[in-house]
């Protein structure tokens, strides 16, 4: 889908009321919203442009943004994106040998996308799941004490749940 | 789903988790209410303000959030500024890797963070408070925010709270994005500007000029958590459940090795052997094998061999051993771990997080990473460490004294420590430089 991240007017405009008190304090609130609720799982040029429109700022800052917080992207990402802490919490436990799992599981090396643009996966910094190392982050959930068997059970639920969503 | 780690055994005295897992909802003002909430509120509005900040100095509460500052200090600073408005800030953009307490108060006990903003608002007047939450916290945000909404709809924030007329306080909830630098308490502010997270150069103090250069009073998560249970129990009361040096209890983040994994409350002053050796906290390692070492603090601390581990968990007595408390964070090693390694992995960390806005540290933590991987090439290959070990230790004087924020300042932390207590692992590496 092309521009706007795939949403349209009005879910933009719902997104930006929910701080229209005072929107330039939530400009990472209103990018991660729109984000989530786009297509495409990032903030496409339009997007940006739009949302600096929205809050009169200079797109520059709204980039600026993009570029800084680890959380926002630029381009456009998989359907499911399995986020490996990649922190010594869960270094120590063996989070190393969860990525080459995924990269077995998935035929893609970290950062790529498969074929199909279902999956992809990367290292990011701790999220919290220390006491259950290694953890993945997927969307807002998070699962811990991972092993090949459970990982591949995730990859098995995510095309379920795909399954699902496609059925009338 | 995972759980949250939270272990609820062998707490003799829980005073900041005492809630967890009896709310029905988390969300719920009635629960909270029903479950002792807001006495340290009610306590406060019925003492005169400077009472309040000599009850918070005599507690000796020290910033949770890893810098360990005198919260009484930090309130007087405050106080004492003429300029309004005042704002309050709470700290919620916990990143240190191997901290996960904030998670677990913000959602399973937010009105007790909540108390502790308020009862600050009420100390220095503030109409309007903060809390930034990070944002891969987004059940705890989404929590956060429904349960300042019902606290204005029952009057324990909003408008002339608990009926008190011009004691009013709006709470805004403000996302992060994915940054270990915003938790540095000026960038943190930033953000909440609409800003990028990057740190401001201090001074000025954030009392003198905070948000939108206004006094403003910034505090960690478990900080104001801490800060109603003072007001409950008296300064003193506070301060004795903990040591002269740092009062109340400590929320500790056993992870790694660590064979009771989760968020443990321990009185402050607790032998050290029994928090991370107590059947009721980390339970020795879960292979059995020895500990070789801990990572205290966060990234930005410092590493614990086993011949310093043998005072208490307090303040003092960490420092006094090289050592520091930090965030709470308790990473444990068994003797499988390479340190070398370990070391080279918090070195990647802070090249990921260096935000680039000064030199030393964004150039000093690329080298210190450069470096570690040239120690452990040569090492593998029987090779001569040593000019590579005095490059490295070179390297880390320059980025801990000339990097402008603490991040800079302690990314050699972890390092240094190796270095000093385990120097033999980095291969041959020869005297250490002075």
């Amino acid at each position: 889908m092309s521009g706007l991240s795939g949403l349209s007017i009005e879910g933009r405009q719902s997104v930006l009321r929910r701080y229209s008190d005072c929107p330039r304090e939530h400009l990472l609130d209103i990018l991660l919203d729109l984000q989530r609720a786009g297509s495409g799982g990032h903030i496409d040029e339009e997007t940006a442009i739009w949302v600096a429109e929205e809050l009169d700022i200079a797109v520059a800052k709204v980039y600026e943004a993009l570029s800084f917080y680890t959380m926002l992207h630029t381009r456009e990402q998989a359907r499911f994106v399995f986020e490996v802490c990649g922190s010594t919490p869960c270094f120590v436990n063996k989070s190393q040998e969860v990525g080459e799992i995924l990269s077995r599981q998935l035929g893609v090396g970290e950062e790529q996308m498969t074929s199909d643009g279902l999956f992809a996966y990367r290292f990011v910094p701790c999220f919290g799941a220390c006491a259950e190392g290694p953890a993945i982050r997927l969307g807002d959930e998070l699962y811990g004490n991972l092993t090949e068997k459970r990982i591949r059970e995730l990859i098995m639920a995510c095309r379920d749940r795909l399954g699902e969503a496609d059925k009338p | 789903m995972t759980n949250d780690g939270f272990n609820n055994d062998g707490i003799n005295k829980k005073v900041l988790l005492k809630r967890i897992g009896q709310y029905q909802d988390p969300g719920s003002v009635q629960d909270y209410v029903r479950l002792g909430g807001f006495e340290g509120l009610r306590r406060a509005m019925s003492m005169e303000r400077p009472q309040i900040l000599e009850e918070i100095d005599r507690a000796m509460l020290r910033g949770r959030g890893g810098a360990a500052y005198p919260a009484g200090r930090k309130w007087r600073h405050l106080y004492d500024m003429e300029a309004e408005p005042k704002y309050i800030v709470c700290n919620g953009d916990e990143g240190e890797p191997g901290t996960f307490k904030d998670r677990l108060l913000l959602e399973q006990d937010p009105f007790c963070v909540l108390e502790g903003m308020l009862i600050a608002a009420y100390v220095f007047g503030a109409k309007d408070a903060y809390i930034l939450i990070r944002g891969e916290y987004r059940r705890a945000k989404d929590l956060f925010r429904r349960a300042v909404a019902n606290a204005e709809a029952a009057g324990y924030a909003g408008d002339d709270i608990l009926g008190l007329p011009g004691f009013s306080c709006r709470i805004h909830v403000v996302s992060g994005a994915g940054s270990y630098v915003c938790g540095e308490n000026s960038a943190l502010l930033n953000t909440i500007e609409g800003k990028t997270g990057r740190p401001r150069v201090k001074p000025p103090h954030l009392a003198e000029f905070g948000l939108h250069l206004k006094p403003t009073l910034v505090n960690n998560v478990e900080s104001f958590a801490c800060v109603p249970v003072i007001l409950s129990l008296g300064g003193q009361g506070f301060l004795e459940l903990g040591t002269e040096d740092g009062g109340g209890t400590k929320l500790v983040c056993l992870s790694g090795h660590a064979k009771n994994r989760g968020v443990f409350e321990i009185p402050l002053g607790t032998p050290m052997e029994e928090v991370l050796y107590g059947d009721h906290f980390g339970g020795g390692t879960v292979s059995g094998r020895p500990i070789q070492f801990c990572h205290f603090g966060g990234q930005s601390g410092p590493l614990g061999f086993p011949e310093q581990l043998d005072g208490l968990f307090s303040y003092q007595d960490m420092w006094d051993r090289d050592l520091a408390l930090g965030t709470g964070a308790v990473v444990v090693m068994d003797d499988r771990v390479d340190v070398v390694e370990y070391v080279r992995e918090v070195a990647v960390f802070f090249v990921h997080e260096s935000c680039g806005k000064c030199t030393p540290c964004r150039l000093g933590a690329t080298r210190m990473l450069a470096c570690l991987d040239g120690i452990l090439a040569e090492r593998a290959a029987g090779g001569e460490t040593s000019g590579m070990v005095t490059e490295l230790e070179g390297i880390m004087r320059h980025v801990t004294e000339l990097s402008a924020c603490g991040l800079g300042q302690t990314m050699g932390a972890a390092v240094g420590s190796a270095l000093k207590y385990r120097r033999e692992l980095f291969g041959f590496a020869g005297e250490p430089a002075l």
